[in-house]
């Protein structure tokens, strides 16, 4: 299926569908479902310098369009991801990216630091963006000038290649994908969870302990979707979609708005075999489509043609426009109308 | 009621669904060979009580089968009518009692008065193992019941569940730091349970609405 191979930041990909962080556990927890050898990558579970309980309870919650969750970077530490997963990710047959967090800067280059020497990882990705920690404040994702400090020195601590993720929760995401990328990032990861909150009315409990959380599944697409079409307009660094992919279709809808690859994750949490499946799903429909290469989909949004001046717009002038049929297809009431 | 059963109850028949499982653990083995078992369901509670007694009289995972009398289904409701398929559990042959807390059945009262109840009377000894399965204030009742006389005990719990296959933390049920998993604040209800020994984890901790 050499028809799916994407390169990312200079990593062979035998197609360009990954696990998403903190979706897919460290990613062979899943193997006996979803082998290795089915998916472009494996990201995992946050990993941080010292061990993590994460939040109490109730960390997720079901809402109507998507899924609610302040698990709060449960995971148990670097020395342990070391010593009990990272000798099996050996045996991983596909590209392991291992996701970095921490509160500090310190923390991420600290990590780097730790794991440059690993074989078995391939790439990181700094996790800038986890809404679940620090009282859902962002630090790192909000301001450009700290996320390119943190991608500055994790730069400087390792040679793997880096993966900046980011956050929708900001109203710029253009200026998070050009800081990180003048900082050293050889991807960007768009995009992490919405903020989001839920509430019974009638127990006025909130959904989550932490009252707010993480919002990501179906709902949100869109939002993904104008993240990392703004990402990739503005750099020119690989992106990597993340954020309601469901299906394959889905996946290629982001690799037309310019991504190289895409992240599945919440959609994993219904359909646990999914990732394993997808590809195929992806390869047929390429080929239905007639597409050759699934590289050649990568940014090929086709804006709309904008509408001809008003001077064009009669049934004789017609001809002289290239989109032909447009003055036809306008709307009679919208052809007569005067200024 | 749940989103999950309002699903379930909304669909017709020949509505075609996908099922992922089983997922998790189970009873630990039944055996016919220690203290007996004093199974304790509340309300819904009694669904993984029927295929267990089966389990248990054909001996369970190799072990010895345990005989009728090692086995005692004490089974509690808010009333009669909740109390689902008792004569299933009455045609399996194991002593079983009843409790309601309005008294339309059996003894007026919860599951472990009715325990306490039958073990003042002889009926069933002191000495026992304890499996439970239904709501959260019953299994936090049994739970400190259980420490309170040394008694080993399973509890079949629930938590609200992201994936059910172990990837999203989502399902956390706090251990006891001297446990056999102490090491770590939190087991995968999903995963390494839904059954769990009092000696491992606590439902202290855990918050309902
Ligand atoms: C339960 C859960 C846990 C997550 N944990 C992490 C994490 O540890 N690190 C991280 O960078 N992103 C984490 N995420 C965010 C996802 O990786 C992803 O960015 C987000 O869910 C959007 O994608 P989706 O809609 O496909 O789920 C988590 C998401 C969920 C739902
Ligand atoms: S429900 Fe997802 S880890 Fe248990």
């Amino acid at each position: 299926m050499s028809r799916l191979a994407v390169r990312l930041a200079g990593l062979e990909l035998r197609n360009p569908l990954l696990s998403a962080s903190g979706t897919f556990g460290h990613g062979l927890e899943m193997q006996h479902i979803v082998p290795s050898s089915a998916v472009g990558g494996l990201v995992s579970k946050t990993v941080t310098r010292k061990p993590r309980p994460g939040n109490p309870l109730p960390r997720i919650k079901e809402t109507e369009a998507g899924f609610l969750n302040s698990i709060g970077l449960e995971n148990r530490g670097v020395d342990a991801y070391v010593r009990d997963v990272l000798p099996a990710m050996h045996g991983a047959d596909t590209i392991v990216v291992t996701n970095l967090g921490g509160e500090k800067v310190e923390d991420f280059v600290e990590l780097a630091r730790r794991l440059d020497g690993q074989a078995a990882i391939d790439a990181f990705e700094v996790n800038l963006s986890c809404p679940n920690v620090q009282e859902g404040k962002l630090p790192f994702a909000t301001d450009p000038s700290m996320a390119a400090r943190v991608i500055r020195e994790v730069r400087a601590a390792t040679t793997k290649p880096i993966f900046a993720k980011l956050s929708p929760n900001v109203s710029r995401i253009a200026d998070l994908a050009i800081a990180v990328e003048s900082a050293g990032a050889d991807g960007i990861t768009a995009v992490n969870t919405v903020l989001g909150m839920q509430v019974d009315w009638r127990t006025r409990r909130p959904g989550l302990f932490t009252n707010q959380g993480g919002y990501s599944g179906t709902a949100i697409k869109p939002i993904a979707l104008r993240c990392a079409w703004e990402c990739a307009r503005s750099v020119k660094i690989p992106v990597i979609g993340c954020g309601g992919v469901m299906c394959a279709e889905d996946a290629l809808e982001f690799l037309v708005v310019g991504c190289r690859a895409v992240q599945v994750g919440t959609a994993s949490f219904g359909d646990p075999g999914l990732l394993g499946r997808m590809a195929q799903e992806m390869d047929a429909l390429l080929d239905q489509a007639g597409v050759a290469s699934v590289t050649e989909l990568v940014g090929t949004l086709r804006p709309w043609d904008p509408p001809p001046p008003r001077a064009e717009r009669s049934a004789t002038a017609s001809t002289s426009t290239s989109t032909s049929t447009c003055s036809a297809s306008v709307h009679p009431a919208a052809r007569g109308a005067q200024p | 009621m749940g989103e999950g059963t309002r699903a379930l109850a909304a669909c017709t028949r020949g509505t075609k669904l996908k099922i992922v499982g089983p997922l998790g653990n189970g009873w630990p083995t039944l055996d016919g060979d220690g203290a007996p078992w004093v199974m304790l369901g509340g309300g819904i509670g009694s669904a993984p009580f029927y295929m267990a007694i089966e389990q248990a009289l054909l001996g369970m995972d190799g072990a010895r089968a345990a005989k009728r009398e090692q086995l005692f289904y004490l089974y509690g409701a808010a009333k009669r009518g909740f109390l689902y398929d008792l004569e299933a559990f009455e045609k399996l042959g194991v002593p079983t009692f009843t409790c309601t807390m309005d008294g339309s059945h059996g003894l007026k009262g919860h599951v472990l008065q009715l325990l306490e109840h039958l073990q003042t009377r002889g009926v069933i000894p002191e000495k026992v193992r304890l499996l439970a399965c239904g709501p959260e204030k019953m299994l936090e009742a049994v739970e400190r019941h259980a420490h309170a006389r040394g008694l080993e005990c399973w509890l079949s719990l629930e938590t609200l569940m992201g994936c059910g296959v172990g990837i999203c933390n989502g399902c956390p049920v706090p251990t006891v730091p001297d446990g056999r998993h102490g090491l770590w604040p939190n087991m995968k209800c999903c995963v390494e349970g839904p059954v769990f020994s009092t000696a491992d984890v606590t439902l202290c901790g855990m918050q309902h609405a």
